[in-house]
């Protein structure tokens, strides 16, 4: 049962998903492009004092791009659950409520922490290949709020569509509106690890999504209008 | 007896509207229990309820002796559910749909009545279920209840959208399901004349809630309409009461609608010294029955 619950929700993702990993893809060869032409025609040591000592993120396309990636995998998702209250009939599975539900959301998630290790994995691939091994660390501390932004946009947007009542969803686009400016706003400004110390707050803040992502579908679930 | 279905004192607000107050039914096994009445009389509304998607205001419904807002996954499995407009998941073709569902049903599962109907649709096995018609869907939702074998089927207003040739379709294999041992129905329409020869119990709502709760067999023998002739043009105000269930004036030609004998009615339209002529009783269908009781408006 469970198998076929994750084969539901791959077909719902899996087009969205593929694109999205094309598209990181291309970016991060875009990033990893601009730093070899960059080298070639201003010199290393240019690209060095722009990317070290002044601390322009040159990775900076990345950005947006997790919190995209969350709303797109979070909307083609649930969006058809929600279309003509398909969720009814998911809700009618044989299944406990909350397992169908976690397994649901879980699909999702594991979906897009497989995307951004990929893109971890990638960026410090491109970076080792250009700089010196201390400036890898900087540069995925930088990003983790950014992927941590992603995975909050992903459960904000599954809380935002199986919430039954306007006036809450509303509400919950507002606080996710928050949270992500909160995570993303100084970063790309505000050179390296700008948010060092504040990711543990981060993490914990996190837990707010990760505690309610189900009241939502529950209030959906006991007719709430 | 043994009910599959025991909705008890039902009431039921959308904010201060009443829906209905304090609705009781039973379905026994093996029955076929139509909800009849007019669209935003609450149809839907019960069928929520007994899914435990909706939680009344007031009252219970068992299925299965187990409280609707809290099915366990086995009696879920013992339950189909048809939802209103054939709505399945429609990002899927006729083949993923099958093997999703399938793995739902262990031992149950009887994938040959899926594909019979499945044989009759033209369809492209890849086709999605998003791009078919409306009589196609509704053979896919059909197909996959009819594999599921449930034990309880809930229909919402299955005929939503159907011609004829498939609403047809759909009665027919319908009808063979109840005519298994022990399958039960919980049906609703808003084409009623469909329902003459399937349901066996059933209840009629109306804006102010229930109207009606009989059987099949017993509305028929008991409900009767009556037409008759004014002697003059005159303007009858017979408004419904104990005897006058509904009643309806075009010029001078009258229809009454009433549970009573013919006798009982002459007598009480002489007791409003009613001037008439040509009174007959005329047989009804299940349909005209229906609009005789909640009206044509």
């Amino acid at each position: 049962m469970i198998k076929s619950l994750l084969y539901k929700e791959w077909l719902k993702i899996r087009w969205a998903y593929l694109i999205m990993f094309g598209v990181f893809l291309l970016i991060l060869a875009k990033i990893g492009l601009e730093i070899a032409y960059d080298i070639r025609q201003m010199d290393a040591n240019a690209v060095w004092y722009n990317a070290v000592i002044r601390q322009q993120i040159f990775y900076s396309w990345l950005l947006y791009l997790p919190v995209l990636s969350g709303i797109v995998i979070g909307s083609v998702q649930f969006a058809p659950e929600i279309s003509a209250k398909r969720l009814k009939l998911t809700l009618h599975l044989p299944l406990n409520e909350t397992t169908i539900l976690l397994l649901m959301t879980g699909v999702g998630f594991a979906a897009l922490v497989l995307l951004y290790l990929v893109a971890c994995i990638s960026l410090s691939l491109i970076v080792l290949h250009f700089f010196p091994v201390q400036v890898l660390s900087s540069v995925l501390i930088t990003a983790l709020p950014w992927f941590l932004a992603g995975l909050i946009a992903y459960l904000a947007t599954t809380m935002i569509f199986t919430e039954p009542v306007w006036l809450q969803r509303v509400l919950l686009m507002i606080v996710a509106w928050f949270f992500l400016n909160t995570y993303l706003l100084y970063s790309p400004r505000g050179g390296y690890e700008t948010y060092t110390h504040a990711l543990p707050w981060f993490i914990l803040l996190s837990l707010f999504y990760i505690i309610s992502i189900l009241t939502p579908a529950q209030r959906f679930r006991r007719g709430v209008e | 007896m043994d009910f599959v279905v025991e909705c008890k004192n039902l009431t039921h607000y959308y904010g201060n509207k009443l829906i209905y107050e304090n609705m009781s039914f039973n379905i026994p096994r093996g029955s076929t229990f139509g909800l009849l009445g007019k669209n935003g009389t609450g149809k839907t509304t019960t069928i929520n309820i007994l899914n435990g998607y909706l939680k009344p205001r007031s009252g219970q419904c068992l299925i299965f002796g187990e409280d609707s807002q809290k099915l366990s996954p086995q009696t879920k499995a013992r339950i189909g559910f048809l939802m209103e407009g054939h709505i399945q998941f429609n990002f899927m073709n006729i083949h993923q749909i099958e093997k999703f569902y399938s793995a739902f049903y262990p031992g149950q599962w009887k994938k040959e009545a899926y594909w019979e109907l499945m044989a009759k649709l033209q369809v492209e096995p890849d086709q999605k279920i998003a791009t078919m018609s409306c009589g196609q869907r509704s053979q896919v939702a059909l197909g996959l209840i009819l594999a599921q074998d449930p034990d309880l089927m809930i229909l919402d207003d299955y005929s939503m959208g159907l011609d004829a040739g498939y609403r047809r379709l759909f009665l027919d294999y319908l009808s063979e399901y109840t005519r298994a041992e022990n399958k039960t129905v919980f049906i609703t329409s808003h084409i009623i004349q469909d329902l003459e020869d399937l349901i066996d119990d059933f209840v009629i709502l109306d804006y102010r809630g229930v109207l009606l709760a009989s059987t099949l067999d017993r509305f028929r023998s008991e409900f009767k309409q009556f037409r008759f002739d004014l002697e003059n043009d005159t303007q009858l105000s017979l408004q419904p009461d104990e005897l006058v269930s509904n009643f309806e004036q075009l010029k001078n030609r009258c229809t009454l609608y009433s549970f009573s004998d013919p006798a009982e009615v002459k007598a009480y339209l002489k007791s409003k010294q009613v001037n008439f002529k040509n009174f007959k009783p005329v047989p009804m269908s299940l349909e005209d029955a229906f609009i005789g009781l909640t009206g044509k408006y």
